[in-house]
């Protein structure tokens, strides 16, 4: 898929949603070692504990430990205190904690590949709208400097209706969302989608939707199959987990998988044949629709997936 | 209601054709100035203008200038008892034959379905009686509005009488099914899921009321397995299946896939 939008000539704006810190490090070191593999100047905005895990990662991907000359990294916690007073920030400290640095990796040489844990630390301490509104002055300086940006978010916590709506912000605010497990970002990040649901009766419908537009979009045919499986596994996230749920659809290589994600941390519902006992024929129709599914237990909350054909 | 919505209302009001309509007055709506409007096109294009009301509100009152009958159904026809369909039916077949006689071509009925209050009736109960006057409306040729406030009904429960409208003016978007009365059978169109599985139980019990139960499923964009469990149980005991007519390749799928087929024998999928 081209993720390039055109008010964004160069710049792809990605954003990964992870569930640990191992599958966190392993998709930046990924794409920062591809980086240095074409001599692109790298930058990066992390803590120190994620430094240390992303150097070790890249030097193993790479064969040598010569990247950590090759990459200009900042301390995300201390760039943070450096761009907010009271709250907000502050235009010109933005241009010289992050513009400038853009500024001098793009110097070094064509296209800059940045990575940047400051909105994912906003958002993790709660401050949700200075997230947004550091996301959207990193798209403008998208708009001006020929760079990459790799977002990395912790997969949240759902549990209000306002978080739902600053999650599907986070994600319009992206040109592209990395797929699970998607290895090779740099082809362009295989079809992704994710959306969040409240715990509500119209939203399984909405989630059916949600499949035929995204599907739509990529010029992938679903048959009904697809819009019956993100239904269930809805309906089951809102009757029996009584939870707000996330869908993440990808599309890659003749299979759509639908993935919905809720936050029961019921134990019970852990296990495919107890969940099979739980919900009766709807995850039954699941099992006998799909190529393959699965459940996977994740801390305090649980993913069923499923793929069919496209 | 701004007087633009309320025009916007009566725009899509066709009074010179038969219909059964769900009309969704919103909080502050000015009903009796509509309602005088909407009888008063009823007049103008050959129907003899109804309007049925409770006794005890203003309503009724307003409209007795431009209405030939005003009639609170629980007290001049059920006696203040329970709901009863049949009652009220007979008396709409009589009410039409006299419009008749009287030169009219058929009733145009607007009703303020505050009436029922005082029945008491469960949502089910009023989607029964609705689907039930459904086949009546379309075997008299008449035009019947069914005015239902935001004010006294819970909206859930709108939602749930929209969906055995054929018609629907006012309020919000449509729900996602509908379940009508369609010649001699009835029609399923739209979207059948969890959260309207009850409503939607309720409309198959009272369609599969009659010996012979036909169901034209062509429009059916989707159905879940909640959907498709409600057919089983309403179709499980009877001894002339219920007919699901154009039943989709992918629908027939889930019908087997879901073990239905074997185990809700009185239910028949029929291709086209």
């Amino acid at each position: 898929m081209d993720v390039e939008r055109s008010d964004h000539p160069v710049t792809h704006h990605l954003v990964h949603f992870y569930e640990s810190d191992a599958e966190m490090v392993s998709s930046v070191s990924r794409y920062l070692a591809a980086g240095l593999d074409r001599g692109e100047p790298a930058l990066v905005f992390a803590t120190a504990s994620h430094r240390e895990m992303f150097e070790v990662a890249i030097a193993a991907l790479r064969g040598s430990d010569d990247a950590a000359s090759s990459i200009a990294y900042v301390d995300a916690e201390e760039a943070l205190e450096q761009l907010f007073v009271d709250g907000r920030i502050v235009p010109e400290r933005f241009e010289s904690v992050v513009a400038s640095r853009v500024r001098d990796a793009v110097g070094r040489g064509g296209v800059a590949r940045a990575y940047g844990e400051l909105v994912e630390l906003l958002w993790t301490q709660g401050r949700v709208a200075a997230a947004v509104e550091l996301e959207e002055q990193w798209d403008r300086l998208g708009a001006e400097l020929p760079f990459k940006l790799f977002c990395a978010y912790s997969m949240p916590s759902l549990q209000q209706a306002e978080d739902l709506d600053a999650f599907n912000t986070v994600c319009h605010l992206h040109t592209g969302v990395v797929a699970p497990g998607d290895d090779d970002i740099d082809a362009g990040p295989a079809p992704c989608a994710v959306r969040a649901f409240p715990a509500s009766r119209t939203a399984p419908r909405a989630a059916r939707r949600f499949v035929a537009d995204a599907a739509a979009t990529w010029g992938v045919s679903v048959d009904g199959d697809a819009a019956l499986i993100v239904s269930e596994l809805a309906t089951n996230a809102v009757v029996h987990a009584r939870s707000p749920f996330t869908v993440t659809m990808t599309a890659e290589g003749g299979v759509v998988r639908l993935a919905v994600r809720d936050e029961s941390a019921d134990l019970r519902a852990g296990s495919e044949s107890d969940l099979l006992a739980e919900s009766g024929r709807g995850l039954g129709l699941v099992a006998a629709l799909a190529t393959r599914w699965g459940v996977r237990r994740l801390d305090g909350a649980k993913e069923v997936w499923a793929e069919v054909a496209s | 209601m701004s007087t633009i919505d309320r025009d916007i209302e009566l725009d899509a009001f066709d009074a010179s054709r038969p219909g059964h309509v769900c009309w969704v007055v919103g909080d502050g709506g000015s009903y009796a100035s509509t309602a005088t409007a909407m009888l008063r096109r009823g007049a103008s294009s050959g129907g003899k203008p109804v309007a049925f009301g409770p006794a005890s509100g203003r309503a009724l009152e307003l409209l007795a200038a431009e209405a030939a009958v005003t009639a609170d159904p629980a007290r001049d026809f059920l006696g203040g008892g329970p709901l009863e369909p049949d009652a009220m039916f007979r008396m709409f077949r009589a009410q039409t034959e006299l419009a008749r006689t009287e030169g009219h071509e058929r009733l145009c009925l607007v009703a303020d379905m505050d009436w029922l209050l005082p029945l008491e009736p469960s949502a089910e109960d009023i989607v029964a009686f609705e689907l039930a006057l459904d086949r009546v409306v379309a075997e008299l040729d008449a035009t019947v509005v069914c005015a239902y406030r935001t004010e006294t009904f819970a909206p859930d429960d709108l939602v749930d009488v929209c969906a055995v409208h054929p018609e629907q003016l006012g309020g919000h978007e449509p729900g996602p099914f509908r379940f009508v009365a369609d010649g001699s059978g009835w029609r399923l169109s739209g979207e059948v899921d969890n959260a309207v599985a009850d409503v939607f139980r309720t409309a198959l019990r009272t369609a599969a009321a009659d010996d012979s139960c036909t169901i034209d499923v062509r429009e059916l964009d989707f159905i879940d397995c909640a959907g498709l469990r409600q057919i089983a149980t309403v179709g499980r005991d009877r001894s002339r299946p219920i007919v699901l007519d154009g039943a989709s390749a992918h629908l027939r799928r889930l019908w087997e896939l879901t073990g239905f087929a074997a185990t809700a024998p009185g239910v028949e999928l029929r291709a086209d």
